[in-house]
């Protein structure tokens, strides 16, 4: 029996900071750092800003009507075209005195309209013109130039405007001065936009910013990650460096901040270039309005970008820390690339806004803050959110990291072949393996699409075909599945899927817990519904109401099996099974129980035909409570009978809810109505009652950490 | 100094599990030279590397000045200086900041570390690349530097993979002439090595691994007297001669491989 091993001192602050240093010299010696620290950035934005001012030349139709100025009265018509024209005049002879050549003026064509504003706001005109006559001859006349702030077009004509109603003002103000006596500012020329404050309604050129600062931040993180982790398990250096009596989690932290620092400076290149680039080429105030993106905007832009590199920087030291070669790194991370590319596209999509769950989804979040900081409308809570989940997955993709790097399984070389799925394994295993495992999960998540969809074909908008097609695809996926890997891979039935049966008491309690459980995920949706956490949105609810209604007229039998019976016993086998089983002979028993219900919860937001990021906190609490209960009692059964429980009592509720008024409190206006007190302090009761049930004469026996590397022959 | 107690280690290749290593045990003493040999894939990387707390073992456990790796590991990692098969270096670092980084990493202060540097690189000629970025080095010059990186912390034991693999006779003589160096100031040396003329001449015991199994071990007149052999290449022959094949071997529930770099993990 060997003791524990002792806790590695902490190294001290002063060599840690030296080996850190080291990793980031290294980084920054090399030359292909370089090309992506600087060079690309000082090629790449005027490259694009080109292509940019092309392209917004291009978008104009020859020989049409550029601008639609609408104006405020009708018989301001001809004063407008008339001054804008003299200010044409005025304008051509400065610019061609001053630079030698003329600006290319678009085509023009006036409307007269009776509301300016709403014209503009409409989309009938690019830009409008409000004249105020003056009401005695010594008075100024106002004219109100109304345009869509962050509209490239708009914005350009309200330039347009602007600078010939200036001319004009200022060639009137000389000519009276000379003749004096008359008012020094005859025309008062203000601005209004329709937008401000509110959210553009069409695609602005702004929106690209995130995802060029995305795509920069990776490309600065990419190859430093790559090369401090797999490039050096490559070249022979990883294993001097695990061979030293420094801990392998503060090696990594040292390589972690070589990385951060890296992909910061490149994301802040890119940000000076585009800067420069941005204000040199004039886009500036095209894409950002007139007076361009704001200094707090751009300051929270700059914070979010380190809050991006830091988040990335450890999902990417996670990934490579696993690879064992440059090449293998590089096809790990393509895929992880693109997904983090499709943050960036969403920005785009105006009708994409920060809210709900949508703050809680790593690199969404930050790009959707990032272009709502530009925008000037990021909000302090938002912010918070987003900060504050980020922080938290950057800290959870460190930790993970921090457990792969320089592993033994990882120093090594696989000569896993697709042929062995197929074939039995000589050696049993008391839990699966790390790659079982992984084999395990991405297969189901596969099938569980691939069928899902399948299965909705196959039920042809019949509502009891399709319960019984997506029973038999649970039943395949997370029953026939791990079992059927299980065989092959000689992983023992008994420990790994607790096969023990259970006693009485624990059993009833589970059950008792299943039923009484759901008002606190009532509860828990409609807190986080009055703080705009839960955006079920109306289609969503109305799906749902559909399938309650349709539910009605089906056998009653059938909505039992397929929405209670098949899920508990299925997914309780694979998740609670399978999948806490391979956790836990790897980590600790709260971490694999935490893990696993996390990973049900994930399969439970990708269902087959929607993204339902909604469902993630209840299933992801479910997973928690139900995974304790196996963990307790040492068998599957319990858990089962609490996600049966669970499972039936809430089709029955929504299929009886009009029988059911004594259930609720009052409602105030439309909010979702809350649970009685008094029916909250039962399911309280109960859940106690239940708990204790569960915990009475526990016998955990769960496979444990390090079982999983034992003989089991 | 080092011991190694019925060592073992499974490795998993698909369906198949291996034994890479199968309840070797040895013990090398302070000023002794042990020579693990055997041919490829006899698993002397492996035990290096469980002896090293790098891989953990199956079954028994290795101590390295009364501590284990796998109740202490930093001890044991302290008291060993590692110099492996490749000659991983650090390309855009100079020699001198190899050094100091790996001093560095062992707790050496910088005083102490850059005497060690100027006695290593006087002693492996290496002087005057001490200032120049270590990705422009030969093969032979990067051993050299890797040696030396191994020895900046002053380790009472030793284990060399390999030492003159890409060396040329002279770089290979530098080597083993420390080698003889390190015995004769005390060190534990534990090493690996296909020059069985020159392991014969340096090392005082031998153990002779074959298909992960501890076959033979002893010094040269032991081994002389059990095998009737007299060179250590005609001892080696003999045995391998006379041990079943690998393929026979694997009929065995945990048969040894070739490879003994393999994962733990299988589909």
């Amino acid at each position: 029996m060997s003791a524990p091993p002792l806790a590695p001192p902490p190294l001290p602050r002063a060599r840690w900071s030296r080996l850190a240093r080291k990793e980031l010299r290294e980084t920054l010696r090399d030359r292909r750092t370089l090309v992506t620290l600087v060079l690309m950035p000082l090629l790449v934005y005027p490259l694009l800003s080109i292509t940019f001012n092309r392209f917004l030349t291009t978008m104009r139709p020859a020989g049409e009507a550029m601008w639609v100025i609408a104006v405020q009265p009708a018989e301001a018509v001809d004063v407008v075209q008339r001054l804008l024209e003299r200010g044409d005049r005025l304008l051509t002879r400065r610019e061609t005195a001053t630079r030698g050549a003329v600006e290319n003026v678009p085509k023009v064509s006036l409307d007269a309209t009776a509301d300016a504003y709403g014209s503009v706001k409409q989309s009938t005109a690019t830009v409008g013109i409000e004249v105020i006559f003056p009401a005695g001859p010594r008075e100024s006349a106002t004219w109100r130039i109304i345009y869509r702030d962050g509209e490239l077009a708009s914005s350009e004509a309200m330039l347009f405007v602007e600078r010939r109603l200036a001319a004009v003002n200022e060639r009137s103000w000389r000519e009276r001065l000379v003749r004096a006596g008359l008012p020094q500012r005859p025309l008062v020329v203000s601005e209004r936009s329709v937008l401000a404050r509110a959210r553009p309604a069409s695609l602005s050129l702004a929106m690209l910013v995130p995802l060029i600062l995305i795509l920069m931040t990776i490309t600065g993180a990419v190859y430093p990650a790559i090369d401090l982790t797999a490039g050096e398990r490559e070249r022979g250096t990883l294993e001097m460096l695990i061979a030293s009596p420094v801990p392998a989690h503060q090696l990594l932290l040292a390589k972690y901040v070589a990385v951060v620092t890296v992909a910061v400076l490149t994301a802040l290149v890119n940000l000076a270039a585009m800067g420069v680039t941005l204000s040199l080429s004039g886009l500036g105030t095209a894409l950002f309005g007139g007076s361009g993106p704001s200094p707090t905007g751009v300051a929270l832009v700059v914070a979010l970008t380190f809050l991006f590199a830091a988040f990335f920087s450890a999902l990417l030291l996670a990934i490579t820390s696993m690879a064992r070669s440059f090449k293998e790194a590089q096809a790990y991370l393509i895929p992880v690339m693109l997904l983090a590319i499709s943050p960036g596209m969403l920005t785009m999509m105006p009708q994409v806004q920060l809210n709900g769950w949508l703050a809680v989804v790593p690199l969404v979040n930050t790009a959707l803050l990032a272009r709502e900081a530009l925008a000037g409308n990021a909000d302090l809570f938002w912010v918070a959110v987003v900060v504050g989940t980020t922080v938290l997955y950057a800290l959870c993709a460190l930790a993970v990291a921090a457990r792969i790097f320089g592993t033994d399984a990882v120093g090594t070389v696989s000569h896993a072949q697709w042929r062995d799925l197929w074939h039995r394994a000589r050696r049993t295993h008391a839990a699966p393996t790390l790659s079982q495992g992984l084999t395990g999960l991405a297969l189901a998540f596969l099938m569980h699409y691939l069928l899902g969809n399948l299965a909705i074909v196959a039920a042809d908008r019949s509502l009891p075909r399709l319960l019984i097609a997506n029973a038999v695809v649970t039943l395949l996926v997370f029953l026939g599945w791990p079992w059927w890997l299980s065989r092959q891979r000689r992983i023992i039935l008994a420990p790994t899927f607790s096969l023990r049966a259970p006693r009485l008491f624990p059993l009833l309690g589970a059950l008792l817990l299943g039923v009484t459980l759901w008002p606190w995920a009532y509860e828990l949706f409609r807190l986080a519904e009055s703080v705009g956490l839960s955006p079920v949105g109306q289609s969503t609810l109305r799906q749902i109401e559909q399938l309650v209604r349709g539910l009605r007229s089906v056998p009653p039998w059938l909505v039992f099996a397929a929405l209670a019976v098949v899920p508990a016993v299925a997914e309780e086998w694979f998740f609670r099974g399978f999948v806490l089983a391979w956790l836990r002979v790897r980590t600790k028993p709260a971490w694999a129980i935490l893990g696993s219900a996390a990973i049900f919860g994930l399969f439970h937001v990708f269902s087959p035909t929607m993204l339902a990021p909604e469902r993630f906190l209840p299933t992801f609490l479910l997973g928690i409570v139900v995974g304790w209960i196996c963990w307790r009692t040492g068998s599957l059964f319990p858990g089962m009978a609490l996600h049966l429980g669970h499972n039936a009592i809430l089709p029955w509720i929504a299929l009886h809810q009009d029988r059911l008024d004594w259930l609720w409190g009052a409602r105030v206006g439309d909010a979702t109505p809350p649970i009685a007190a008094t029916w909250l302090a039962i399911a309280a009761l109960c859940n106690v009652i239940g708990i204790a049930l569960v915990g009475w004469r526990a016998r955990p026996t769960l496979p444990s950490h390090g079982d999983g590397e034992r003989d089991s022959t | 100094m080092i011991r190694v107690v019925d060592i073992t280690r499974y490795f998993e290749v698909g369906s198949r599990s291996i034994c890479a290593v199968n309840r070797v045990s040895f013990e090398v003493h302070a000023g002794e030279v042990y020579g693990l040999l055997g041919p490829n894939g006899a698993g002397k990387t492996t035990t290096l590397r469980m002896i090293l707390g790098l891989l953990a073992p199956s079954n028994g456990y290795a101590e390295v000045g009364g501590s284990r790796a796998d109740e202490n590991p930093q001890a044991v990692k302290r008291s060993l200086g590692l110099l492996s098969a490749g000659t991983g270096v650090y390309q855009w670092l100079t020699t001198r900041e190899l050094l100091e980084f790996f001093g560095d990493l062992y707790g050496c202060d910088p005083d102490t570390t850059r005497r060690r540097i100027e006695e290593l690189s006087g002693l492996f000629g290496i002087r005057e690349l001490l200032d120049r970025r270590c990705g422009t080095f030969s093969t032979g010059q990067k051993q050299r530097v890797s040696l030396a990186r191994a020895l900046v912390h002053d380790p009472p034991a030793m284990l060399l993979d390999e030492p003159t693999r890409g060396l040329d006779i002279v770089g290979s003589k530098v080597i083993f002439d420390y080698v003889a160096h390190l015995r004769d100031r005390g060190k534990a040396v534990i090493v690996c090595t296909h020059r069985l003329d020159e392991a014969q001449r340096l090392c005082d015991r031998f153990g002779l691994l074959n298909h992960g199994s501890l076959v033979l071990q002893g010094t040269l007149e032991e081994l002389r007297r059990e095998t009737g052999c007299q060179s250590l290449t005609e001892i080696f022959l003999s045995l391998l001669a006379k041990l079943p094949s690998p393929d026979e071997a694997s009929s065995h529930e945990w048969g040894s491989t070739e490879r003994s770099d393999l994962e733990d993990s299988a589909p």
